[in-house]
């Protein structure tokens, strides 16, 4: 007995270092079709594409912190699709990819596909189509469609005044920064994942520290009637007490056009090597 | 009938019942927290799935021993000697199984609906909890513990083994769920295009042939709140009906010819 206790401890303590190790595509798993996965669940397919949801979960969360390993983004959108195909009502399922693929992965066509068709199953959920148009205007600066869906998440929830400073803003393209912090502010007190609100925080900080620099740029250009060549250019007009640190790692920067960007390109572990002025 | 709830309840089934129920009860809450948006829909759907599990466990293994025991054990034998007649017999046995399964089915979903209850105060449904509909669910869930039992017990009547009526009802089980996506699949274009008119005939008589348990699955009208369709589910009663009249029938004709050796 006392034998096989051991050999049990030790096999397990052997077997999850080596699982720990895995790459991140074997970390998610493989999920057959949706259609198979029917066939063989029969009336567990509800409850198993809500564990497929929470496995996206886990999976991102055990990454998140670890810079070295990126996740599987495409095994991840496969997943989120197959549970949303099993379950479409699986709001889980919409949340994350709106939270994570388009924000961490720049999947932004699958997410929007996926929210869509989220959408046409849950169309009493102004939540969807608020996501829908936040990312037509922010990521596509498609403001038109961007302007329908928000019509349509407006009239399913008519009492959120925020919805009207958005759209406002949708109008202008210079606002995006704004329309990204007032988006992620709204977002931050309904997150109940921490991986996932801790990635928000995070992503907050970064849009302030950007809007800030934004509007010493305009400052800048208003007073010298020329825009800034770089960044420093505003600290020795006294317009900043020092460039601010970008919360991802990165360095912020003007592009060709003026525009403040960070090298970090808003993600963990990114290296960029874009065009800087500065 | 009698007879048969004795044996269920000499199986300390209802006991083993309630020790579930208790686990639902505590898990439940566990499980649901790690949802980011809709905890009490994936409590629910947690509760509904642990309920379908335990129900067909349940059915598989009563409806299994109902007729094996007595077979093989003889008492079969005293059982012809009595005057009753064997459909009776059957039909009592049936009996037996179908109450203990709803006191089965009773006792997790109040347990569920506790759990539930409390989940509900703290995470408010994004859309109206429906209590009635939950139990409606339930009860069509518990048709098809039925509809499987009765299955098993047909298999019973003309199988010499007990793993055959076994592996029959659970593929029977499966394949219930998946005929009406089946069927809609073959009415579309690419159903028509890529199988042969013999396959998709074999498809439409499968459709007909084995019970459409997607009709009493309720789940997403319970968990989201999506509109129920009364007179779906008053067709759907009545197709439940009549489908465990035909198996009832067809496995008291066959255990009425069946010669004991």
């Amino acid at each position: 007995m006392l034998i096989f206790v051991v050999l049990l401890v030790g096999a397990s303590v052997a077997l999850t270092r080596v699982r720990d190790v895995q790459p991140p595509e074997a970390r998610l798993g493989f999920f057959p079709p949706a259609p198979v996965i029917k066939v063989l669940a029969a009336d567990q397919y509800q409850f198993l594409s809500q564990l497929i949801s929470l496995q996206c979960v886990f999976y991102f969360g055990s990454l998140v912190e670890n810079r070295e390993q990126r996740p599987n983004w495409r095994n991840l959108y496969r997943a989120l699709f197959t549970a949303t195909r099993l379950d479409p009502y699986n709001m889980d399922s919409y949340y994350f990819a709106q939270a994570v693929l388009a924000w961490e992965a720049k999947m932004i066509p699958q997410v929007i596909e996926l929210l869509k068709y989220g959408f046409e199953h849950r169309p009493w959920d102004f939540s969807l189509p608020y996501f829908i148009s936040f990312d037509y205007a922010f990521f596509l600066k498609d403001y038109k469609r961007a302007g329908e869906y928000l019509a349509k998440a407006a009239e399913l929830n008519p009492e959120v005044e925020w919805y009207a400073t958005l759209a406002a803003r949708y109008f202008y393209e210079g606002g995006t920064t704004a329309l990204a912090l007032a988006y992620l502010k709204e977002m931050i007190p309904t997150a109940r994942n921490e991986a996932i609100r801790k990635r928000m925080v995070t992503r907050v900080a970064a849009f302030e520290k950007i809007l800030h620099l934004e509007k010493a740029v305009l400052a800048y250009t208003n007073h010298f009637h020329t825009e800034p060549k770089k960044l420093e250019d505003l600290v020795e007009a006294g317009l900043l007490a020092k460039i601010p640190e970008d919360p991802y790692g990165g360095s912020f920067y003007l592009d060709n056009e003026g525009k403040v960007r960070t090298t970090s390109r808003l993600a963990h572990g990114v290296a960029f090597r874009g065009t800087k002025k500065n | 009938m009698a007879v048969a709830l004795k044996g269920g309840l000499r199986n300390r089934v209802l006991a083993a019942i309630v020790v579930v129920g208790l686990l639902l009860l505590l898990s439940t809450p566990v499980v649901a927290v790690f949802s980011m948006r809709q905890v009490l829909a994936l409590a629910t759907s947690y509760s509904l799935s642990i309920i379908g599990l335990m129900g067909l466990l349940l059915t598989l293994f009563l409806a299994m021993g109902l007729l094996a025991t007595d077979l093989e054990q003889r008492q079969v034998d005293t059982v012809c000697s009595l005057p009753i007649s064997r459909s009776t017999y059957l039909l009592g046995k049936f009996l037996g199984l179908a109450i203990i399964i709803f006191l089965a089915i009773a006792i997790l979903g109040l347990f569920s609906a506790g759990a539930l209850f409390v989940l509900e105060r703290i995470y408010p449904a994004e859309r109206a909890f429906s209590w009635g509909v939950f139990f409606i669910g339930l009860w069509f869930q518990y048709w098809v513990f039925l509809i499987v039992g009765a299955i098993t017990l047909l298999f019973s009547t003309v199988a010499t083994s007990t793993f055959l009526p076994l592996a029959l009802s659970v593929g029977i089980y499966f394949g219930g769920y998946s005929t009406e996506a089946v069927r809609y699949f073959l009415q579309t274009g690419g159903g028509q295009e890529r199988l042969g008119p013999a396959v998709r005939a074999f498809g439409q008589a499968v459709y007909w042939i084995l019970p459409n348990f997607s009709a009493f699955d309720l789940k997403a009208q319970i968990v989201y709140s999506v509109a129920m369709n009364a007179k779906g589910l008053l067709l759907t009663q009545l197709y439940g009906l009549a489908y465990l009249g035909v198996l009832l029938l067809l496995a008291t004709m066959a255990f009425s010819r069946r010669e004991f050796l």
